[in-house]
């Protein structure tokens, strides 16, 4: 009786057990972070100061750093951001952004504000997922006038509604500049190289002769970057790219350069000048990192900032990095592009609403948008609290003050409003200030493939995947260049590029783009 | 007349009511697992209704609009231009996984089992175990630093006694290769676990017997060993069948960049980017509805086959 009995127990628990997952979870439930969070709340809100009834909201973020706070008790910016607008702003990182964010939202999990680019806010607007926003454009306005009116503009909307809230996003592609080894130059009593065949000299010469001693590698980048500081020459970028030429819209996959643009590739790769890392989208990062290569392109932040000079510096006290100024162009008339921009630089992502979102909760944010946009709350994403991590010189520059620096690190996790980006690289990474005015004079190709809407007939990525396959095949040497036109009439055959193209013409017209 | 027909014939139900009672805690016990299995497997079933409806988050299943025509999300998958290389890919890595897996792990449990010093049975044993408890991401750093082109130990041997480095990780001829070996080296320990289980429970006196008959070790290998265990060996081909176009979605998404696409985009990873990654979920839904009935005929059929050994499972 006493083993049936026992069963009987077991049984019930299991059972419990298995049907625990049936519960519906609503949406207001908080989530394991807010509940986190909520024990600050209880302890340290000063509740004498701000009478009204704190409220906590979620935003989720790509990343937020090595240096974010482990806890909430040290995040120190997101209790002085309470205490001057009473709300508790709980950032939830999100990997692998987008599908994770899909299936969040999907199951009524997301955060109440996530950052979208165009293509996703289309799309959640499109589901229902994310809710308009333009009956509370009264009260951001004081956000919007310190931003300036032009950030109100298309992509920032669905059909005449407002999806998302303007930003000043820094459009990261501008970051782009091609580096070189100063101290290798010096070494070899080299000029600065002017073309490409004197790249070519430095690369080979400098991986000849393992300069750095640490199996030197010539280029260094992410993926085509390194490619297309050669491509570039020839006033082209390797991949689909709609781009408009004397008023026409066009792919730099159809450019007559393009044959000797992936020639001129192909040498440096054949010469085994470009490290076999660049698909792997961090170890070519960390060679350069090292010093291990000697040129390449990157975004200045990514080998710039003090910590990374000091990884530099620490395998060779006299690596230094130079910047080389844009190659002569290799055909006449066609001027030398470096990378490439999307139109209209300011379509990043921007933070759109989730549509279960309260009103209450919409409004607290607004309240965070409108004081990080005074010259208080600007300064405090910036530079953090003014006399505790940072204050002003004797000629009035603000400055961080010593030991700071990690403490702050955080802080543009916060800038929900963007920001002036010059003016911010200037105050924040005084080391890389030279870069940054250098990156400035770069002739770059301006794309437009960001603002088409391509329906998901014409299998935009699988055509994608083939042209970066095939450019590599090109490059490689595992298709003759010669047959680059056969390729080209297998992205109309396959592929419908004719198909993609016409709607590329025909939306860039209709924006009044093109003509 | 006889006496079987005029006993009244007890009905199925009966029956089934006499065990129910007689052996109810035993049912008690199994409820958790039966009930388990329809919430959390069999009631989901109904949401691959999705694959024929344009399935739209807000509206919910009911909510959302019949595709049209019903099939066009199959179409979706089929009429892709990638479709063909990327049913290829799968199929080659699933079958190469399979016999590559099955085959060494078979090899290595009768090395073990023929292996008469125990300490070191049980050290290689480990050994070989720990592999599978790494995560593919883990195992894709380690893979970085052995086969990386330039400082990959194994391409600086290669070099080092003047051979040319092989791109392991960064070429279409060579990643379904490192793709199949790397699930070879995380999986032969803990695969050849199922077929040292089926050989300890070989009778010893067959080997004895063998052993008298002037029998050597291949000999008893291959006349005692091979036929005992081959009905588990036809078992676990049976079940892999099932999987064939599942050809490992975890370890392909971490390995796959631009530069090995072409060889290693399997249907999974398709359907991730273009499906879960799109928020098309029918798309998903659909094509996992075409993998599980092409798994199922699969594993039928073998099924099928294997009864003919007098080896089939059910």
């Amino acid at each position: 009786m006493k083993r049936k009995v026992m069963s009987l127990l077991l049984v019930c628990c299991m059972l419990l057990s298995c049907l625990a997952g049936c519960g519906k979870q609503t949406v207001d439930q908080p989530t394991d972070a807010t509940k986190a969070t909520d024990a600050p709340k209880a302890t340290d809100a000063p509740t004498e100061a701000v009478p009204a009834e704190p409220i906590t909201i979620t935003i989720a973020s790509k990343g937020l750093g090595n240096l974010f706070p482990e806890s909430d008790e040290a995040n120190w910016f997101r209790q002085v951001l309470f205490e001057k607008t009473n709300v508790w702003v709980d950032l939830i990182p999100i990997d692998d952004y987008y599908t994770a964010l899909n299936v969040q939202l999907t199951g009524g999990q997301a955060p109440d504000f996530f950052p979208v680019d165009y293509d996703h806010m289309k799309e959640y607007a499109d589901q229902g997922l994310i809710q308009p926003i333009n009956q509370y454009k009264e009260s951001f306005a004081p956000m919007l006038e310190w931003l300036g009116e032009e950030y109100d503009n298309f992509v920032l909307y669905v059909e005449d509604e407002m999806y998302a809230f303007p930003r000043a996003e820094a459009n990261s592609d501008l970051y782009e500049l091609y580096f070189i080894r100063q101290d290798v130059l010096d070494h070899y009593g080299m000029e600065m190289p002017k073309t490409i065949d004197e790249f070519f000299d430095f690369c080979q010469k400098s991986v000849q002769d393992d300069v750095t001693g640490l199996q030197t590698i010539g280029i260094g980048a992410k993926k085509f970057a390194g490619y297309n500081m050669i491509a570039g020459t020839y006033g082209v970028m390797l991949g689909n790219y709609v781009v408009i030429k004397d008023g026409k819209v066009t792919n730099t996959l159809l450019d007559t350069n393009m044959k000797d643009a992936l020639t001129a590739v192909k040498k440096f790769q054949d010469a085994n000048l470009v490290s076999p890392n660049i698909w792997d989208a961090g170890t070519a990062v960390v060679e350069m990192r090292k010093g291990q290569t000697v040129a390449g392109s990157a975004p200045w932040s990514n080998l710039l900032k003090q910590a990374y000079i000091d990884v530099l510096h620490a395998v060779n006290p006299d690596a230094e990095w130079g910047y080389i100024p844009a190659f002569e162009s290799n055909v006449e008339g066609v001027e030398t592009v470096v990378a490439f921009y999307d139109y209209n630089s300011n379509s990043g992502e921007k933070f759109a609403v989730n549509a279960e979102t309260s009103e209450e909760k919409i409004n607290a944010f607004i309240k965070v948008l409108n004081y990080i946009a005074t010259d208080e709350g600007k300064m405090l994403t910036w530079l953090g609290v003014q006399g505790t991590h940072w204050d002003y010189d004797a000629n009035g520059n603000a400055v961080v003050l010593e030991g700071q620096a990690d403490a702050i690190n955080y802080t543009s996790n916060y800038q929900f409003a963007g920001r002036n980006d010059d003016e911010y690289l200037a105050v924040k990474f005084p080391e890389a200030a030279e870069a940054n005015e250098f990156r400035t004079h770069y002739n770059r190709l301006l794309k437009y493939n960001n603002v088409l809407d391509v329906p998901a007939d014409l299998y935009l990525e699988d055509m994608e995947t083939y042209v970066q396959d095939q450019l590599i095949a090109f490059i490689q040497g595992e298709r003759p260049i010669e047959e680059y036109d056969a390729f080209v009439q297998e992205l109309y055959d396959i592929y419908n590029f004719g198909a993609y193209m016409d709607l590329a013409a025909e939306q860039l017209t209709d924006m009044g783009l093109a003509k | 007349m006889s006496v079987a027909s005029i006993t009244p014939k007890k009905s199925s139900w009966g029956k089934c009511k006499k065990a129910l009672f007689k052996w109810w805690p035993l049912y008690l016990m199994m409820l958790p697992g039966l009930v388990y299995l329809i919430v959390y497997k069999y009631v989901p079933m109904a949401g691959t209704i999705i694959a024929f409806k344009n399935y739209r988050v807000k509206v919910g299943i009911w909510g959302s609009p019949w595709a049209d025509p019903w099939y066009k999300h199959f179409m979706d998958f089929f009429k892709s231009p990638a479709n063909v290389q990327i049913i290829k890919n799968t199929i080659t890595l699933s079958i190469g996984k399979l016999l590559i897996g099955l085959i060494p792990s078979l090899i290595f449990a009768l090395a073990i089992s023929e292996c008469r010093n125990k300490p070191f049975v049980r050290v290689v044993q480990t050994v070989s175990y720990l592999p599978h408890f790494l995560s593919w991401v883990v195992i894709y750093g380690i893979s970085q630093t052995m086969l990386s082109m330039n400082t990959g130990v194994v391409n600086r041997f290669l070099v080092s006694i003047g051979l040319e480095s092989i791109p392991f990780l960064s070429s279409n001829d060579v990643i379904q290769g490192t793709l199949i070996g790397t699930d070879l080296w995380k999986g032969l320990g803990w695969g050849s676990i199922t077929f040292l289980a089926a050989i300890i429970g070989i009778d010893k006196e067959l080997y004895d017997a063998a052993e008298v008959d002037g029998c050597g070790r291949f000999r008893r290998i291959w006349h005692i060993t091979l036929p005992c265990i081959r009905r588990i060996f036809i078992v676990l081909l049976v079940l892999k069948l099932g999987t064939v176009l599942d050809a490992g979605f975890n370890q392909v998404y971490v390995f796959m960049n631009e530069r090995v696409n072409r060889s290693a985009e399997i249907i999974d990873t398709w359907v991730y980017t273009r499906g879960i990654g799109k928020m098309n979920y029918s798309l998903s839904t659909a094509v996992g509805l075409m993998k599980s009935v092409i798994a199922s005929v699969l594993v039928i059929g073998t099924n099928k086959l294997a009864r003919k050994w007098d080896s089939a499972i059910w």
